[in-house]
């Protein structure tokens, strides 16, 4: 069998690149040569766009660049010239696979410059709505991971999933994928009537579902071990060391999580554990992302047995004018810690803003690990590190 | 095999897609469609012009006395919502004094020109090329501005 040939092999995969490439006298006698090879920048598979360039020998890659910035819409620019309250649309835009995140960090991090206290049951439905969001994040990903493998099934009962939280989500914010539902001080709205009742009937299905229509289907595949196993090896020092976040970091076995460390909102009172794995590779990150939908049905769960009653917006008064200063709002997204650096002068606009997105981190990662692995598993690796092209280039 | 038998499953659930353009997913009470003014009630404040991040809402005033008072009050004589900038924030609708500005239902917009997606209000058309508030605080003069003041205290 394949996979069982790759494994006892198996340690080919993660040499060094020099392994297995031809000795230089070889390849003196016979003129070998490498080739220069552009992959990308536009990729069917993917929204964004990404650049690769290849150095090939055979099909064994020996370096591998990733030249980013072909997405790059200026939105660090472009908050500096909008009111505070305005901001919050541009980042629903940075990471749109995990839009309710990106507002949150930046609703944190001006918060804390205007010093307003949240009420409870705001802070309850932000982490209710953060979870569904990362769900919504985490499964379409894992259909992506397994279609660049070349299983198209998974990603069809991914976006039935992804469709069904997206309805959910219409309903509470009014739009299905730029939410704009978090804002300073609060929420924009409580959940409709009867919404507990209808996200609890989902969360329950998606429990009974994700294990006959996702870890069965993936878990145990011949070719899904054939191809993931061994293949984008990072060791735990490797990770710390690059600055790793998130799934990447938590699949190496080092376990770190902000809204476990570093708590903030109503993640404080939820019981939760952080989901780690010991191998490091892709087949461990596919582990961790199940992990992680499974924590997430957890929290909601929690969230919706518990929810305070109450108001849903904080005083803010009708110009929002934080005092001079800087805030640093950090959330856990979807694909590693996210942070947003707010400085105010004092005006109606912010002085400058800056986004510390997950992606440009954790795409570093291509240079160091993919020299030494063939052509065609560099698209597995990136589904470990799980890329949004808006993310990285904001 | 296992693959096989959930195809199987599935082959008898129930049907998860649907025809979009004959059968259309229903809209929620707070979903946020195309934007529509109500002429009649806007008090040409203005406030949704100034908040709107995309500089969408082209809003012309003039003083007029439209209700009989005896006093000319400002009023919205050219109202235009450019489509093509819109980004559906909703912000507009919220601050929004009178609750003149709102969302429909409507969500399908396309067009051969870019122009024909400004949809007009009132009774002059308005220019929906014009950015209606090109004027952007210069930054470093209020930054410089703030300790003088400080200083002269």
């Amino acid at each position: 069998m394949l996979g069982e040939e790759r494994r006892t092999e198996g340690t080919a995969l993660t040499q060094p690149a020099s392994g297995r490439l031809a000795s230089p006298d070889i390849r003196d006698e016979f003129g070998l040569e490498t080739i220069d090879m552009n992959m990308g920048p536009q990729h069917p598979a993917m929204h964004g766009l990404l650049r690769l360039i290849l150095e090939l020998d055979g099909e064994t890659v020996v370096r591998c660049d990733p030249v980013m910035g072909y997405l790059h819409r200026s939105k660090e620019k472009i908050s500096e010239n909008r009111m505070y309250p305005a901001v919050i649309p541009i980042t629903d835009r940075i990471d749109y696979m995990n839009n309710m995140a990106m507002e949150y960090g930046y609703c944190l991090a001006v918060e804390k410059l205007l010093d307003v206290e949240i009420p409870p049951r705001a802070d309850a439905i932000r982490a209710l709505m953060n979870e569904f969001s990362r769900i919504m994040s985490h499964i379409p990903s894992l259909g992506f991971l397994l279609l660049e493998l070349g299983a198209f099934t998974p990603i069809l009962y991914a976006f039935r999933e992804r469709e069904r939280i997206q309805s959910i989500m219409e309903e509470v914010t009014g739009a299905r994928m730029m939410f704009h539902y978090i804002r300073l001080g609060g929420v924009k709205a409580d959940l409709p009537e009867g919404m507990p009742e209808k996200m609890w009937e989902y969360i329950e299905g998606l429990e009974s579902r994700l294990q006959p229509d996702f870890i069965d289907l993936i878990e145990g595949n011949e070719i899904f071990i054939a191809r993931t196993r061994g293949v984008g090896k990072i060791t735990p020092e490797k990770a710390v060391e690059m600055g790793l976040t998130g799934v990447p970091l938590r699949c190496t076995g080092v376990e770190f999580d902000v809204r476990k460390h570093y708590p903030y909102g109503w993640y404080e009172n939820l019981d939760f554990d952080v989901v780690t794995d010991q191998a490091g590779d892709v087949e461990a990150s596919y582990r961790c992302r199940i992990g992680e939908v499974r924590q997430s049905i957890r929290m909601i769960k929690q969230i919706l047995q518990s929810l305070p009653e109450g108001e849903v917006m904080g005083d803010m008064g009708r110009r929002i004018r934080p005092t001079e200063g800087d805030g640093i709002g950090r959330v856990e997204s979807a694909r590693g810690e996210y942070a947003v650096h707010v400085v105010s002068d004092g005006s109606d606009t912010p002085y400058r803003v800056h986004y510390r997105t997950p992606c440009t981190v954790n795409m570093q990662l291509l240079q160091e690990i993919v020299p030494g692995h063939y052509l065609p598993d560099i698209m597995p690796i990136m589904g470990l590190i799980d890329p949004v092209s808006g993310a990285w280039d904001k | 095999m296992k693959g096989m038998g959930i195809t199987l499953k599935h082959l008898f659930d129930n049907k998860v897609t649907r025809q979009y353009p004959e059968y259309k997913k229903e809209t929620f009470e707070r979903s946020r469609g195309m934007l529509t003014v109500d002429m009649d009630r806007c008090i040409a404040c203005l406030q949704c012009m100034r908040i709107c991040p995309d500089h969408c809402i082209s809003i012309e005033q003039e003083k007029r006395d439209a209700d009989g008072s005896g006093k000319a009050k400002p009023y919205a004589v050219g109202f235009v919502i450019d489509d093509s900038r819109c980004m559906y924030c909703s912000l507009c609708v919220e601050v929004c004094p009178v609750n003149c500005i709102y969302h429909t239902e409507e969500f399908e917009a396309q067009a051969y020109n870019r122009l024909e997606l400004a949809r007009q209000f009132g009774e002059r058309p308005v220019d929906p090329t014009i950015d209606p508030k090109p004027a952007v605080k210069k930054k470093p003069k209020a930054a410089k501005k703030a300790p003088k003041k400080e200083a002269a205290a």
